[in-house]
């Protein structure tokens, strides 16, 4: 429905509107947007694929704390870690009061150019790549890297040659959920006022009141998606999987400085993607506290717990149902295909959803052909409109939690039902 | 030619092999029989550089690749190649990329007349460009071997290779692979359990008795 409703917005054009959004705003919106994505895209894969494969293929010092400490970024949604890395790094942050005043450094704009934001979307989501390449490695037979060993292969020959080549499909997953994320984040680049085609829909709406203009951008925005997808689905090739192998035992130990080089290396990535902003943020709220606190934090409290619970509760439910058939040998083609249109969704980014699924209540309540409806329309609209986010938030997990189903199924990996809660930033 | 000396070694926590020991002339191809859990394909890997030991000499056409059951040597450097029970083929590559992985500094031509060369040897030419999964296991595993031979290695060290193929085609492969090794000269070890197998193709037998190796 929203896809269908956001193509639907270019049979009402704004024409004045849309000349300006398409002189002014397009051109520079789609090469921020698209130097957002590169750079993210090749950040999350770089940093995902490399520390993957060192907790799987090697052993060195500290690794099995690290290889689960690796996913708890996933806690942290992406705005709040860019909030903790402006309030340090921007002009009147202690860090760079330090640079400039310690160090005698001068100091920099982190809004200009967009390494920061980059930076800042690499540390949080680089773990969907990690986990999904993670899998994959874990998967590889280590009779085949032995193999490769045997025949002449360096450490680095192998991870290029075999290791790297048989995880592409797994990394490529990872690395498309990425890039839908970061197209449909809203907080981070509003914290860093940079502007994508996500602000530019919020802007249409919200600044200039049009809900086609809106559309009309989020339908670009699907196009995207579909684009990704499609590249995603051609880079998975022909690649084979391989069961699980039931050895522990890692192919290369890295013992003396090499050994301690990686844990250190792995360590840092842990302490800026989360242990640091973490203890940022315990610390501002030990200072803030006994001022800031008052009642309407249970308020949020509850609408954030109410919110988040039955979004998970609803998206577990739908996903294992629609997983379910999956399970069966014998799949009617109805059924299936059923199913696929219902997670066809995941290249939805949230916006396009939220604008999609308002943009048809509007015209309904614009419509009036029954009153029942138009009277009940506004009558529930504030409820609706709740239901409606929460709809959003859910069909959005429930994609993703497809996604991942799907990738599982695919990869062999998990013979039930997996589920993964996505945290994000809408709330 | 290969000597292992004074092995010992551990596997899941039993002490399995005490005092192994082992010397092939150049050319020989030799069964190792033992019934699972009995150290053979620990031995195996032990003198392929990929496990240690508690204690444990090899040399090889002279070097020492390991003392004191740890590896001077390592497996990327010691001219050992081995046939694994899963076969081990690379999914992503074809059959000519997998057999030429092994000898990717030699150039393209010579590259391209080994790949030939080996095919014909074990009699499957015209498959260059296929992938190991489009091919049955039997070919799959003789495959595997011309990937193993490719690189002309000192040793070739064979993991039950023929334990995941059905009877008949076994025993054909068998007597197929036990020419393919006589023809390239290269000196084996074939690590099994079955013993009709190793008779077929071994020119000495050796069983795991009592922590030892025993030759028939």
């Amino acid at each position: 429905m929203p896809i269908f409703v956001v193509a639907l917005s270019w049979l009402l054009p704004e024409h004045e509107l849309w000349a300006h959004f398409s002189e002014n705003l397009l051109p520079s919106l789609v090469s921020s947007t698209a130097v957002l994505l590169v750079g993210v895209g090749i950040g999350v894969t770089l940093l995902g694929t490399i520390l993957a494969y060192l907790v799987v293929m090697v052993e060195f010092p500290g690794r099995k704390w690290l290889e689960w400490a690796l996913f708890l970024p996933f806690a942290i949604p992406a705005y709040v870690l860019a909030f903790v890395y402006l309030g340090v790094f921007d002009y009147s942050g202690y860090a760079q009061v330090w640079m400039r005043e310690v160090l005698g450094l001068p100091g920099f704009d982190i809004r200009s150019g967009s390494w920061a934001i980059i930076l800042t979307f690499v540390l949080v989501f680089y773990p969907y790549v990690y986990m999904m390449t993670r899998a994959s490695f874990k998967r590889q037979k280590i009779n085949m890297i032995e193999a490769g060993k045997l025949l002449g292969a360096s450490p680095i020959k192998v991870f290029f040659k075999i290791s790297l080549p048989l995880a592409r499909p797994a990394a490529a997953a990872g690395l498309l959920v990425t890039l839908m994320e970061t197209l449909a984040d809203f907080g981070v680049v509003g914290l860093f006022n940079y502007d994508t085609f996500t602000t530019a829909i919020y802007s249409a709406w919200g600044d200039y009141r049009s809900v086609e203009v809106a559309a009309q951008l989020a339908s670009l925005l699907v196009l995207v998606a579909f684009f990704l997808i499609y590249f995603e689905k051609k880079a998975r090739g022909q690649a084979k999987y391989y069961s699980a192998d039931v050895s522990n035992k890692k192919p290369y130990q890295a013992s003396g400085v090499v050994g301690w080089l990686i844990s250190l290396f792995v360590l840092g990535v842990f302490m800026l993607s989360f242990a640091m902003p973490m203890l940022q943020l315990v610390a501002w709220g030990w200072e803030s506290v006994g001022e800031e606190w008052s009642a309407k934090y249970f308020d949020l409290i509850s609408s954030t717990s109410v919110l988040t619970v039955s979004a998970a509760l609803i998206t577990v439910a739908i996903a294992t149902v629609l997983a379910l058939p999956g399970r069966c040998k014998q799949n009617s083609i109805w059924l299936s295909s059923v199913i696929r249109m219902a997670t066809l969704g995941y290249a939805l980014p949230g916006s396009v959803m939220a604008v999609g699924l308002l943009y048809g209540i509007n015209q309904i309540s614009e419509i009036n052909i029954h009153l029942v409806v138009r009277v009940l329309t506004i009558l529930f609209l504030d409820r609706l409109l709740c239901y409606y986010l929460l709809m959003c938030l859910v069909l959005w997990q429930l994609l993703i939690a497809q996604l991942m189903h799907r990738l599982s199924k695919l990869s062999r990996c998990i013979p039930k039902v997996r589920v993964y809660w996505a945290h994000h930033d809408y709330v | 030619m290969l000597a292992v000396n004074d092995l010992s070694l551990t596997y899941q926590n039993n002490e399995v092999l005490d005092g192994f020991n082992l010397e092939l002339d150049q050319g020989d191809i030799f069964a190792l029989l033992g019934d699972s859990g009995s150290g053979k394909s620990s031995a195996l890997r032990f003198i392929a550089g990929l496990d240690n030991a508690n204690q444990g000499r090899v040399e090889l056409d002279g070097h020492q690749l390991s003392t004191d059951g740890k590896h001077q040597v390592t497996p990327e450097s010691r001219e050992v190649g081995m046939v694994f029970q899963d076969y081990a083929l690379f999914p992503h590559m074809t059959v000519e990329k997998n057999i030429t992985f092994g000898i990717s500094d030699q150039s393209k031509s010579e590259q391209q007349a080994r790949v030939k060369e080996l095919l014909s040897l074990i009699g499957l030419k015209g498959i260059e460009k296929k992938y190991p999964h489009q091919l049955s296991g039997g070919e799959q595993q003789r495959v595997a071997l011309a990937r193993a031979l490719a690189p002309s290695p000192k040793l070739l060290l064979l993991d039950e290779p023929f334990s995941s193929l059905d009877k008949k085609h076994r025993d054909q492969l068998v007597d197929q692979v036990r020419s393919i090794l006589k023809k390239a000269q290269v000196t084996s070890i074939l690590v099994t359990h079955d013993e009709d197998e190793a008779n077929v193709l071994a020119d000495k037998v050796g069983t795991i008795q009592d922590k030892r190796l025993t030759i028939k």
